[in-house]
C-alpha cells in the first residue's frame, strides 16, 4: 500500500503540495489526474524518493521512500521526460538495470521486447517518443516492480500499443503489484483504473473508489409537464451542473440516483433519465463546473 | 529467471557507467601525455645512440621539463582532465529528466556521490598512472649522484656522458614524485570542480563556478596582499610565493615537489572539500536543477565575493590611472562593487531583473564590511605599522636591501643576525624606518629610493623552533635611509664587520684563475645602448693567470679587511668597478671537489688594489668603456626636485641656463666617480637642499641619456663651470 500523509512542498515560497494525502490499495490501479501544474509531477518525484517533502509522510508498506535504496529497488518508474535514456542503447540499459535491480528477469525482458518488437541496435536518442516510452516500460517491467509508478505511460503511443502497456499492467497488479498512473487520457484512465485522485492547485480534491465516485455523482436528463420554478424544485440537491434545453433539463448531481429520483418525482416528471456520467465529465464539474478550462487537459 | 544483484555492487555500476559514457577522457588524457610528455623522450632516446652524450643534454631538459612542472602542456593535460571529467560526470544533477531518472533509482545519493566521484579520479589518475609507469620503465635508478634524484641534473653537471651513461637520466623515483604530484594537483582541482557541481544548477554555471572556484582562494589572496601592500606601511607584499601555498598547480609548476606534510596537507584540504560536497549533494533540493546556483547561501557567498572582485579591479585600476588619488579611487571601489554584484547576480539568476531587496541588502552588508575592512587597515587600528619587537622578543633579524658589502660582492644584499646587540641596533633602525611614511609617499619618482626587508626570528637558530615573528617591507628614498643613525651605529656593529671579513676568506692555495670584468660594460648593455649598436663594443674580459690572481686577492682583501662597513660604502659607485671573479676547486656538501666561483667588486675607492691594476695594464677609462659623450648639469632649484628638460640626441647644450654640458673625459670620469658618494650624503630633500647647492647629472652616449644621479656642488671639479639658478 502507498500512502502519502498531509505531505507539503514549497519552492520558493510557491506552495506546490498542500496537505497532500493520498492512499494506494496493495494490487490496484490508481490513477492520478490533474490539469497541468496541479502538481501531479511534483507527487510522483516525491513517490519516487526524487525530492523530500516539507513535511508529511510518504510510505510504501509502511516503509518511508527518501533515500531508501532497498525499497527503490522495488520501484518501477517511467517518467514522462526520457533524456536520462538517450545515451543508452537497449543492450547497454539492460546491463544498466540489470546491476542496479535484483529482480531484473531476462526471460521477461526478452518476452516483452518480442512483445514490442523493439529490437534495436541504435541509441535510444534515435528512437521515436513512443519508442522510447515501450523501452523505458519494457526495462521498467522488466525488474519486477512491487510499486509501478508512471507519468503519462501512453502518451505518444498507438492504440495497439497501448492496448499492450495495459495488459503487461493489468497483469501485474493482478500478481499483486500496486501501480500508480498519472494520466491526462481520462478516457483510458476510465477503463483501467480502481481508484482515481484529481488533483488541484496542489490539493487533492477527490480521492475515491472509481466506481463510487461514479455512483455519488450522477447525470440526470429530467423534463416536467408543467413549467415551474427550477429552484424549487432541485431544492434539496446538491446540483453542481444545471443546463436547460426546451422542456428538458440537464442537471449534474451529487446524490445517490435513487435519492434524486424520489426527490423528483414528486413533481411528476413526464422523461426522468440517469445518463452515465464519464470520468472526464465528472473531472469537469468538480473541477469547476462548464468555466472551467478543460480544453488544455483532456484529450 | 531472476538475477540477484547485491547492494554494495551499486557504486561499481555507477563508475561502470561513467566509463561507458565517457571513456574518452581518460584516451584523450594518455593521447596528450604521450604526444607531449613520452614521445619527446622516446625520441630524444632514439637520438642518443646516433649522437651520443651530445644529446644528453636536451634529453635531459625534455625530462626535466616532464618532471618538475616545466611542461605547460603536460600541466594543462593535467588540469583539464579533472575539470572536464567532474563537469560531464555531475552534469546529470543539472538536467531536470536526468535528475529525476538517476534519484528515482535504488542508489542513495553518498553511493551516487562516492561512485561518481570515483569515476573522474580514475579518470584523471589512470593516463598518469599509465604515463608513469612508461616513463618508470624508460627511467634508470641512480644511485648517489649528489644532486637530486628527481629531474636531470644529474646529466648535465657529469659532463662526459656517452651513449650509455646518457641513458641514466633520470630516476625512478624522480618519476614517483611526479606521479604523486600529478595526482594530488587532479584530486583537488577535481573536489574544487565536484565541489562546483554542488551548489550550481546549470552546466554553464558548473563550468564557470569550477574555473573561478579554482582561482579564488589565490586571486583573493593576491588582492589582499595588494591592499595591504597599498594602505600598510610596511607590509611585505612581496610574499607572492605564498601563493603556491593556495592551489598546488601553482605549486607544481613552480618546479616544487610536495613534500610529506605538503602532501597530507593537500589531501586533508582535498578531503574536506570532497567531504563538505557530498555534504551538500545530501541537503541539495533537486528540484532547482536549472536555477544558476541551487543554496541560497551560496548565491549570497558568489554574490560577495564578486563584489570583492570587481571593488579590487576597479579600484586599483583606478588607483594607478589616476596617480593614486585617494576620491577616485574610492569612487572606482564602489562603483566596481556594485557593477560586479549587479553582473553576477544577473549571470546567477539568468535575468537582467535582479534589482530586489536582496541584492539591495547584500549590497549594504557588504558595504559595511567593506567599511570595516578599510577602517581596520587606513587607520591602522591593528597597530601593524608602529609594530616593531620588543626588547628581548626577537632572537635574530634578517635584513634585506642594505648593501652593507656593497663594495665586495654585488647581490649579497642578506644578512641574518643573532647578537642581541646587532638586532637591538635593527630594531631601532626599523624604528626609524616607521617614521618614514610621509616621507616616502611624497618621494618623486625619479627619486632614488632603496627597498629594506625586515624578519624578525625568535629561538635557537641551529634548533627546528627557530622561526619567524615578524616581518616587514619598506621602500624608502635611500638618501632618507642611508642618513639613518641607526643604520650608521648597525654598519659599526661587531656583527657586521665579521660578515665583511667574513666574505673575504679564500685559501690563496685553492685559486686557480680569475676573470677581471669592467661592470660599465655590464650597465651600458643593460641600458640598452650596446643592444642598439653592437658595433660599438666595449672593454673586454680578461683573465688574470693563478700567480696574478693571488696576488690581487692578496691586496684586495688585505685592503677591504682594515674597512668598516661604513667605510666600505664610501668606497665609490657601484656602477664605476670591476668584477672581480675567483675562481678556485671547493668542496659540496657531500665532500666532493666542485668548481667555486667567488665575486669580488672593486672600487674607486680601493686604492691599493687600483693602483695594481693600473700598474699591471688592466685599468682602462670609464668614458671608453661607456661611449660617453656628454654630462649634462643642471641645478636643483629650492623649491623642490624638478625634472630638467633632457637634452636632444644630438647632445646640443639645453637652453635652459641652469644647465651645462661638459664633454672633457677626466673631468666625466671625475663627476662619475664623485655622483654616488654625493648621492649617498645627500638625505632628504629638504636636508639636501639646506646644505647648499645640488646638481642632477645626466650620462649621455651618441644615442640617448643612459644614466642619472645627483651630485653636491662641493664635488663638482675644477673646470666645470656652474650655472647659476634663475
Amino acid at each position: 500500500m502507498i500512502t502519502v500523509k498531509n505531505v507539503n512542498k514549497s519552492f520558493d515560497g510557491f506552495q506546490a503540495l498542500k496537505d497532500l494525502s493520498l492512499h494506494v490499495e496493495t494490487g490496484s490501479i490508481y490513477g492520478l489526474v490533474g490539469t497541468n501544474g496541479s502538481g501531479k509531477t511534483t507527487i510522483i518525484k516525491h513517490l519516487t524518493g526524487v525530492l523530500k517533502q516539507d513535511s508529511g509522510e510518504i510510505l510504501f508498506d509502511g516503509e518511508p521512500v527518501y533515500e531508501n535504496a532497498s525499497l527503490k529497488a522495488k520501484i518501477g518508474f517511467v517518467p514522462d521526460d526520457l533524456s536520462w535514456f538517450s545515451s543508452y542503447t537497449m543492450k547497454e540499459a539492460v546491463r544498466y538495470y540489470r546491476s542496479l535491480y535484483p529482480d531484473w528477469d531476462k526471460e521477461r525482458y526478452e518476452a516483452m521486447i518480442q512483445a514490442f518488437g523493439l529490437r534495436s541496435r541504435k541509441k535510444m536518442n534515435s528512437f521515436s517518443k513512443g519508442m522510447q516510452k515501450q523501452a523505458a516500460f519494457i526495462l521498467t517491467m522488466s525488474t519486477h516492480p512491487q510499486y509501478l509508478i508512471l507519468d503519462e505511460p501512453i502518451d505518444g503511443l498507438d492504440p495497439i500499443i497501448r492496448q499492450l502497456v495495459w495488459k503487461y499492467i493489468i497483469e501485474d497488479v493482478a500478481d499483486g503489484m500496486t501501480a500508480l498512473i498519472s494520466s491526462h487520457n481520462l478516457r483510458e484512465m476510465e477503463g483501467i483504473c480502481d481508484s482515481i485522485g484529481i488533483l488541484d492547485k496542489g490539493e487533492m480534491k477527490i480521492e475515491r473508489d472509481l466506481d463510487e465516485l461514479k455512483s455519488d455523482i450522477n447525470k440526470i436528463q429530467v423534463a416536467f409537464r408543467e413549467e415551474g420554478d427550477p429552484e424549487e424544485r432541485y431544492r434539496g440537491l446538491n446540483v453542481i451542473h444545471c443546463e436547460s434545453r426546451g422542456k428538458v433539463d440537464l442537471l449534474i448531481v451529487r446524490n445517490d440516483s435513487e435519492q434524486i429520483r424520489k426527490k423528483l418525482e414528486a413533481y411528476h416528471p413526464i422523461l426522468f433519465d440517469v445518463l452515465p456520467l464519464t470520468l472526464e465529465e465528472i473531472f469537469i464539474y468538480e473541477l469547476g463546473g462548464e468555466n472551467y478550462e478543460v480544453k488544455d487537459i483532456i484529450l | 529467471m531472476k538475477s540477484k544483484t547485491s547492494f554494495y555492487s551499486i557504486p561499481a555500476a555507477v563508475i561502470r557507467e561513467d566509463f561507458r559514457r565517457f571513456w574518452a577522457i581518460p584516451v584523450l588524457a594518455f593521447i596528450g601525455y604521450f604526444l607531449f610528455g613520452l614521445l619527446p623522450v622516446i625520441v630524444q632516446y632514439g637520438l642518443l645512440t646516433e649522437n651520443g652524450g651530445a644529446d644528453a643534454m636536451i634529453l635531459g631538459a625534455t625530462v626535466d621539463a616532464i618532471l618538475c612542472g616545466q611542461n605547460p602542456f603536460l600541466i594543462i593535460n593535467m588540469a583539464w582532465v579533472p575539470l572536464l571529467s567532474g563537469l560531464l560526470v555531475f552534469s546529470y544533477l543539472h538536467r531536470t529528466g536526468s535528475v529525476m531518472s538517476v534519484h528515482s533509482q535504488p542508489v542513495t545519493r553518498s553511493s551516487l556521490f562516492c561512485g561518481h566521484f570515483l569515476s573522474c579520479v580514475l579518470f584523471a589518475v589512470l593516463p598518469l598512472l599509465l604515463t608513469g609507469i612508461v616513463l618508470l620503465i624508460m627511467a634508470s635508478p641512480i644511485y648517489d649522484t649528489g644532486y637530486e634524484t628527481f629531474g636531470s641534473q644529474a646529466a648535465y653537471y657529469y659532463g662526459d656522458q656517452t651513449a650509455e651513461t646518457a641513458r641514466n637520466v633520470f630516476a625512478r623515483a624522480g618519476v614517483v614524485k611526479w606521479i604523486w604530484d600529478c595526482i594530488l594537483v587532479s584530486l583537488y582541482i577535481l573536489a574544487i570542480t565536484v565541489f562546483g557541481g554542488m551548489i550550481t544548477g546549470t552546466s554553464l554555471h558548473h563550468f564557470i563556478a569550477a574555473v573561478g572556484f579554482n582561482g579564488i582562494v589565490p586571486l583573493c589572496y593576491l588582492l589582499l596582499i595588494q591592499y595591504f601592500g597599498i594602505y600598510l606601511f610596511g607590509y611585505n607584499s612581496g610574499s607572492f610565493s605564498m601563493a603556491g601555498n593556495l592551489h598546488p598547480l601553482i605549486a607544481s609548476v613552480d618546479n616544487v615537489h610536495f613534500s610529506l606534510k605538503e602532501s597530507l596537507i593537500w589531501l586533508l584540504i582535498t578531503a574536506l572539500i570532497i567531504a563538505f560536497s557530498l555534504l551538500l549533494y545530501r541537503k541539495r533540493r533537486l528540484e532547482r536543477a536549472t536555477d544558476g546556483v541551487v543554496f541560497n547561501a551560496a548565491n549570497v557567498a558568489i554574490t560577495l565575493i564578486f563584489g570583492f572582485l570587481g571593488m579590487s579591479l576597479l579600484g586599483f585600476v583606478f588607483h594607478e590611472a589616476f596617480d593614486y588619488s585617494p576620491a577616485i579611487t574610492v569612487f572606482g571601489y564602489v562603483a566596481g562593487a556594485v557593477l560586479a554584484m549587479v553582473v553576477i547576480r544577473m549571470i546567477i539568476m539568468k535575468t537582467i531583473r535582479v534589482f530586489d531587496r536582496g541584492l539591495l541588502k547584500m549590497m549594504i552588508s557588504y558595504l559595511i564590511v567593506a567599511c570595516v575592512f578599510f577602517a581596520v587597515i587606513v587607520l591602522d587600528l591593528t597597530g601593524f605599522e608602529s609594530k616593531v619587537p620588543g626588547e628581548g622578543e626577537a632572537d635574530g633579524v634578517k635584513i634585506e636591501g642594505i648593501d652593507f658589502t656593497d663594495a665586495m660582492t654585488e647581490g649579497w644584499t642578506e644578512v641574518t643576525l643573532d647578537n642581541p646587540e646587532s638586532v637591538a641596533l635593527a630594531e631601532a633602525l626599523h624604528r626609524e624606518l616607521t617614521e618614514m611614511e610621509d616621507a616616502s609617499k611624497k618621494a618623486a619618482d625619479y627619486e632614488m629610493t632603496s627597498h629594506v626587508q625586515l624578519t624578525y626570528f625568535t629561538g635557537n637558530p641551529d634548533s627546528d623552533d627557530y622561526h619567524e615573528i615578524l616581518s616587514r617591507s619598506y621602500t624608502v628614498p635611500s638618501g632618507l635611509l642611508y642618513s639613518c643613525p641607526a643604520l650608521a651605529d648597525l654598519e659599526e656593529s661587531s656583527e657586521i664587520s665579521e660578515y665583511a671579513a667574513g666574505m673575504i676568506d679564500i685559501d690563496e692555495e685553492s685559486i686557480i684563475s680569475s676573470s677581471l670584468i669592467p661592470l660599465q660594460d655590464r650597465l651600458y648593455s643593460s641600458e640598452g645602448a650596446a643592444a642598439a649598436d653592437p658595433a660599438q663594443d666595449v672593454t673586454a674580459a680578461v683573465t688574470l693567470s693563478r700567480e696574478e690572481t693571488q696576488e690581487l686577492y692578496r691586496i684586495y682583501a688585505g685592503e677591504m679587511k682594515k674597512l668598516s662597513g661604513k667605510e666600505q660604502i664610501a668606497l665609490g659607485s657601484s656602477m664605476n668597478c670591476y668584477e672581480f671573479d675567483v675562481f678556485r676547486s671547493g668542496k659540496d656538501e657531500k665532500g666532493n671537489t666542485v668548481s667555486v666561483t667567488d665575486t669580488f667588486y672593486i672600487r674607486i675607492g680601493n686604492r691599493d688594489t687600483v693602483t695594481w691594476l693600473k700598474e699591471h695594464g688592466y685599468m682602462g677609462s670609464f668614458s671608453d668603456g661607456y661611449r660617453c659623450a656628454a654630462v649634462s648639469l643642471y641645478e636643483l632649484d629650492a623649491e623642490g626636485w624638478t625634472q630638467p628638460q633632457f637634452l636632444c640626441e644630438n647632445i646640443e647644450p639645453d637652453t635652459d641656463e641652469r644647465s651645462v654640458v661638459v664633454s672633457d673625459k677626466s673631468v666625466m670620469e671625475t663627476l662619475f666617480s664623485a655622483m654616488r658618494e654625493s648621492v649617498y650624503d645627500l638625505g632628504t630633500e629638504e636636508s639636501l637642499l639646506g646644505t647648499g647647492k645640488v646638481y642632477y647629472l645626466t650620462f649621455w652616449n651618441s644615442y640617448d641619456d643612459y644614466m642619472t644621479g645627483y651630485i653636491a656642488a662641493d664635488d663638482i671639479p675644477q673646470g666645470v663651470t656652474l650655472p647659476s639658478a634663475s
